[in-house]
């Protein structure tokens, strides 16, 4: 899934640049504007002061193209009147149509003195939704709803951000207004994302139809393909995914992932080679081998990719979280330890290495109550601030004061790691412990209860995935 | 993002395994162990081998699951003699395959006389319960197969005769019956009987090595399963009192349970209420608990008692299982043996039935290279601190040809008990038997030349088992306690005996299988430290309480269960 994340990221950035909404555009040659900027001027001569007149006379020059003088106007209007609306909502208008940095300043001004201002929470919208504001964006949008239901482009933006704010199915509905108003490949794309990412995989696969053959949307197909098990038409659209962009790293990453799912690590290692032979300085994929290889017990590639991958990309942690791993599988926990640290000193505030740090150092501790014990609970302390909801950490957390015999705020922890993520085991099993000890025996009971259930969920996709091995075809 | 990819692709394999790190090892105490182990085995005229699958390849997971052993004294000479189990291979039973029954001859040798007690039989043997159904005062033989289960009712003349169907234990399909065991769970005075069973298996249907992802190990192809086979079924018969047995697994509530690939079952009094409940260990999927309810049904509490998963909520490949009072609290620890990359497990009972997973704290998890199998918490070098054995043995003979780290054949482990339930696994200190590599399976424990230390009888892969003598050189005491039951049922299964010395208090019950598979020695053996004398305290299936102050050591002491007015 890593890649759909990565192109819809991309698809953020690329969109914003098309996008022009719900502002009145400027026409050089418009005659009534003319005719306005005339009639203020003159007045202007009499009352230069008059902020109701500077405020006409930049409007007007902003509808004529003339933004840099319209906006002039429209601020000498403010820095005498300071709240008068029209000449916020010009200046507003004006400033989000020109790219001013200061556009979202008026906007926010405008909204301040009327807050059910359609068009200033649409042009807000779309600002957040260019700054990858998609919480700011969705509200805004919300606010605006009617007045851009028409607009094909902001609807496609609301859409992605809605995607981005895990709210697919909705942001769906808004791709295929956005679609009906006019068709466009890239919303189309979008669309069957957001379907994907919505668990409507069948619809997904209607909407990606649609789609021109490309390495992107064979990425997508073989996504969608990949999470209904459908593992041989998933192998064959990541397949020509990488055929049709052999310099895409993601999709070797995607293609491996699924052979590993399948615990096919033969095929996993040629697709890895073959991305190594077109992309020798992938990082990534130097580090999925060294994982391969990992699974395959021959340590000594293993560690051998994982330092090249280090090297490749001294600034991003793949090697390093790669080796540490190894090593923590080698059972050399103090070496692992050794890679985390430098690395942790160079990246303080990453959550993820704080609480691998923390996972390391627990698995290190001979006994509750030693120094790495308490070092390892600094560390999921840490990453929780850094990333309120990183689930795992909590619930580590949660364990953790339980074994120190912290019940209650083990209690408190091991809620929130449930509350992030309800099939998180270590939170469930060490949440029935803490209510059992607690004598709270029916909350304990109906604990138990949904463990079961996620038990028997986990059972019955595990089987769905093994339906599959994915087998190294003869060469021809 | 490489790290979760990474994560995703040790899930699918046919059995769990976790992928647990060994803890690292702490300093090592120094402390002389005493107990020392030689395989006598050859020498004590145990020859045959335990047939089970090919040597060198295993197509089926029948071929690599193995048996049991069991110690009986089925001519009540005081002498503990021998049932080893056999399976069988797919490519046809070699001559001379078939359970063994060994006779004790008291020198520490033994002999053959499966024939003439009429235990002749070869199949695919799993597991064995040793108990006297019908208090006829001889010790029964129940031993789960794939296929038709048997019961062996001992004529007490030195023969056995097959009464499986006349006891109404036939099935009426094909199963893989796997662990078993004897228990009175209506507390009549009847030995019920407990049978899990493994999983739906059947030659013709079944996938070749590599056919799915349930057919691989680590990208090696491997015979398929336990994942994405059917499960097994577990079975309760109630002891009708007349040498028949009915179903009653339905109404009792065991059909309830979540399925899973049941194995080794232990009934004991786990929340210490008088009443004998069942524990059954389960392959790659949460292990069982069923509460004795006193109304003759049960509540599987597995996952709400903590003793279904790893502490994070992991499922194990859980095989074998010792029971034990590690920390001399009067309750029933229970130690249970996983796959290969997992650590084992060490549950705390906290007296009321509750447990804490206490792997780490207790040093255990510094362990995860070994298959586990037959394990027990058994006080070894008798110490008066019960310690955990176990056997190992791969299950893939293929693994080892690719990853040399994965070898068919390994060691016996010790972890020994320095107090206050933490261990310290052993490493070369005790002995050639020890450190001898077999794929073993089940193992019993139990004191075969009477000698007052613990001996211990192996189930090897495709080889003679192993009998493991303790050449014990210690001035600590011992005491033995044979029970036998009056009103309770006359073996006493369930009676649980309190041993107070030196200060210490440690509670054994009298249980018909643990360990693989396999029936220990039904002599509860106390190691005393120093002490010389120890209080008992017996609590009786029936319900009575019998104590006996100042017991000297160093003997075994058959006590019979007294008529209550006696008390």
């Amino acid at each position: 899934m890593s890649s759909i994340f990565l192109v819809r990221f991309l698809r953020l950035i690329l969109i914003s640049t098309l996008i022009s909404p719900v502002i009145t555009p400027s026409k050089p040659s418009d005659p009534e504007a003319q005719r306005a900027l005339d009639q203020v001027e003159s007045l202007l001569k009499d009352d230069s002061a008059n902020p109701r007149l500077l405020a006409a006379r930049g409007i007007a020059l902003g509808r004529l193209g003339r933004g840099p003088e319209g906006l002039r106007s429209l601020e000498q209007a403010l820095a005498i009147s300071p709240k008068f609306l029209p000449a916020l909502e010009g200046a507003a208008e004006i400033g989000y149509r020109d790219h001013v940095p200061k556009a979202a300043l008026f906007l926010k001004r405008v909204l301040e003195l009327d807050p059910d201002n359609a068009a200033a929470h649409a042009m807000s919208g779309s600002l957040a939704f260019e700054k990858s504001d998609c919480a700011g964006a969705n509200a805004h949008f919300s606010r605006a709803e009617k007045m851009i239901a028409n607009d094909s482009l902001v609807m496609a933006q609301w859409g992605e951000c809605l995607i981005a704010s895990n709210q697919s199915a909705s942001g769906a509905e808004r791709l295929r207004t956005s679609l009906a108003l006019r068709p466009n490949e890239k919303v189309q794309y979008d669309l069957a994302l957001a379907l994907h990412l919505a668990g409507k995989d069948s619809e997904a696969i209607e909407a990606a139809a649609k789609l021109r053959v490309d390495s992107d949307s064979e990425n997508l197909r073989g996504s969608i393909y990949a999470s209904q098990n459908r593992v041989p038409e998933a192998i064959a659209a990541f397949r020509k995914a990488a055929e049709l962009d052999p310099q895409n790293e993601q999709n070797y990453v995607d293609l491996v992932s699924v052979c590993l799912d399948h615990q096919s690590f033969d095929v996993a290692k040629d697709i890895v080679n073959a991305g190594i032979a077109n992309l020798p300085d992938s990082a990534a994929l130097y580090t999925l081998r060294g994982a391969i290889a990992a699974q395959t017990s021959d340590v000594e590639q293993s560690a051998a990719d994982f330092e090249r991958a280090r090297r490749l990309q001294p600034d991003r942690s793949y090697g390093d979280l790669g080796l540490s791993l190894l090593l923590r599988q080698q059972d050399q926990i103090d070496s692992a330890i050794a890679v985390i640290r430098p690395r942790l000193k160079k990246s303080p505030d990453d959550a993820t290495l704080n609480f691998l740090l923390a996972d390391l150092l627990l698995r290190k501790s001979e006994d509750p109550g030693k120094r790495s014990e308490h070092e390892a609970r600094k560390h999921l302390t840490k990453a929780i601030t850094l990333e309120p909801d990183l689930a795992k950490a909590h619930a580590a957390l949660g364990k953790l004061l339980f074994q120190s015999g912290e019940q209650e705020p083990a209690l408190k922890e091991l809620k929130r790691a449930l509350e992030l993520d309800g099939t998180d085991r270590v939170a469930l099993n060490q949440y029935v412990l803490v209510l059992r000890k607690l004598n709270r025996n029916e909350e304990a009971r109906a604990a138990a209860r949904q463990l079961q259930e996620v038990l028997a969920a986990d059972r019955k996709s595990e089987v769905e995935k093994n339906r599959f091995r994915v087998v190294r075809l003869p060469a021809q | 993002m490489i790290g979760l990819a990474a994560a995703g692709a040790l899930r699918a394999q046919g059995v769990v395994s976790r992928q647990a790190t060994p803890q690292a090892r702490g300093k090592a105490s120094g402390l002389p162990f005493n107990a020392s182990f030689e395989d006598i085995g050859k020498a004590a005229g145990l020859k045959y081998p335990t047939v089970y699958g090919d040597v060198d390849h295993k197509d089926f997971i029948i071929e690599t699951v193995g048996c049991g052993c069991a110690f009986i004294d089925y001519d009540n000479d005081g002498w503990m003699d021998l049932l080893v189990l056999s399976g069988s291979r797919v490519s046809g039973t070699p001559s001379g395959t078939s359970n063994r029954f060994y006779k004790n001859n008291r020198d520490s040798t033994f002999t053959d006389v499966t024939e003439k007690a009429g235990l002749l039989h070869a199949g695919w043997a799993s597991a064995v319960t040793v108990g006297d159904y019908n208090n006829d005062g001889f010790d029964d033989l129940f031993i789960t197969q794939f296929g038709q289960n048997l019961l062996y009712r001992n004529n007490g003349d030195g023969t056995f005769t097959d009464v499986t169907e006349a006891a109404g234990l036939l099935d009426k399909e094909t199963r893989w019956g796997a662990g078993c065991s004897f228990l009175d769970y209506n507390r009549d005075g009847h030995l019920d009987l407990f049978v899990s069973n493994y999983l739906q298996f059947d030659f013709e249907h079944a996938q070749k090595p590599g056919a799915n992802s349930n057919c691989t190990w680590k990208g090696i192809p491997v015979n398929c399963g336990p994942r994405g086979l059917p499960f097994g079924r577990h079975s309760l018969y109630r002891n009708n009192g007349d040498g028949t047995f009915t179903e009653v697994t339905k109404d009792a509530g065991i059909s309830k349970a979540l399925p899973g690939y049941g194995m080794t079952v232990v009934a004991a009094d786990f929340d210490n209420d008088g009443w004998p409940d069942i524990y059954v260990a389960c392959d790659s999927t949460p292990s069982l608990l069923f509460r004795n309810q006193h109304d003759g049904t049960f509540e599987e509490v597995g996952l709400l008692s903590g003793a279904a998963l790893s502490d994070d909520g992991m499922e194990q490949a859980g095989m074998g299982l010792g029971i034990g009072d590690v920390r001399l609290t009067g309750n029933l620890d229970i130690f249970k043996t996983h796959f290969a990359d997992d650590t084992n497990v060490l549950y705390l009972n906290d007296g009321k039935g509750a447990f804490e997973d206490s792997t780490i704290k207790s040093g255990l998890a510094v362990e995860t290279r070994y298959v586990g199998w037959g394990a027990g918490v058994v006080d070894l070098d008798n110490d008066g601190n019960p310690d955990l054995f176990f056997v190992t043995g791969n299950v893939y003979p293929e693994v080892e040809k690719e990853i040399p780290n994965y070898p068919f054949k390994t060691p016996r482990i010790i972890f020994r008990n320095l107090g206050n339930a933490k261990f310290e696994e052993l490493n070369g200190q005790a002995g050639p038997g020890i450190a001898a590599a077999h794929s073993s399976r089940g193992c019993a424990f139990g004191d075969f030349d009477n000698d007052g230390d613990i001996d211990v009888l192996i189930v090897n892969l495709n080889e003679p088992p192993s009998l493991l003598r303790n050449n014990l050189k210690s001035n600590n005491s011992w005491l033995k306690v044979k029970l036998v039951g009056t009103a309770s049922n006359r073996s006493a299964i369930g009676a649980r005996v309190i041993c107070s010395y030196n200060g210490k208090r440690q509670a054994q019950e009298v249980m018909a299988q643990s360990s693989f598979y396999s029936c220990n020695d039904p002599r509860l053996h106390f190691g005393l430290g120093t002490a010389t004398k120890a209080d008992l305290e017996i609590h009786w299936p029936s319900g009575l309480k019998q104590t006996l102050a100042r017991v000297k050591a160093n003997q075994i002491l058959t006590i019979r269960e007294p008529a209550k007015t006696k008390l």
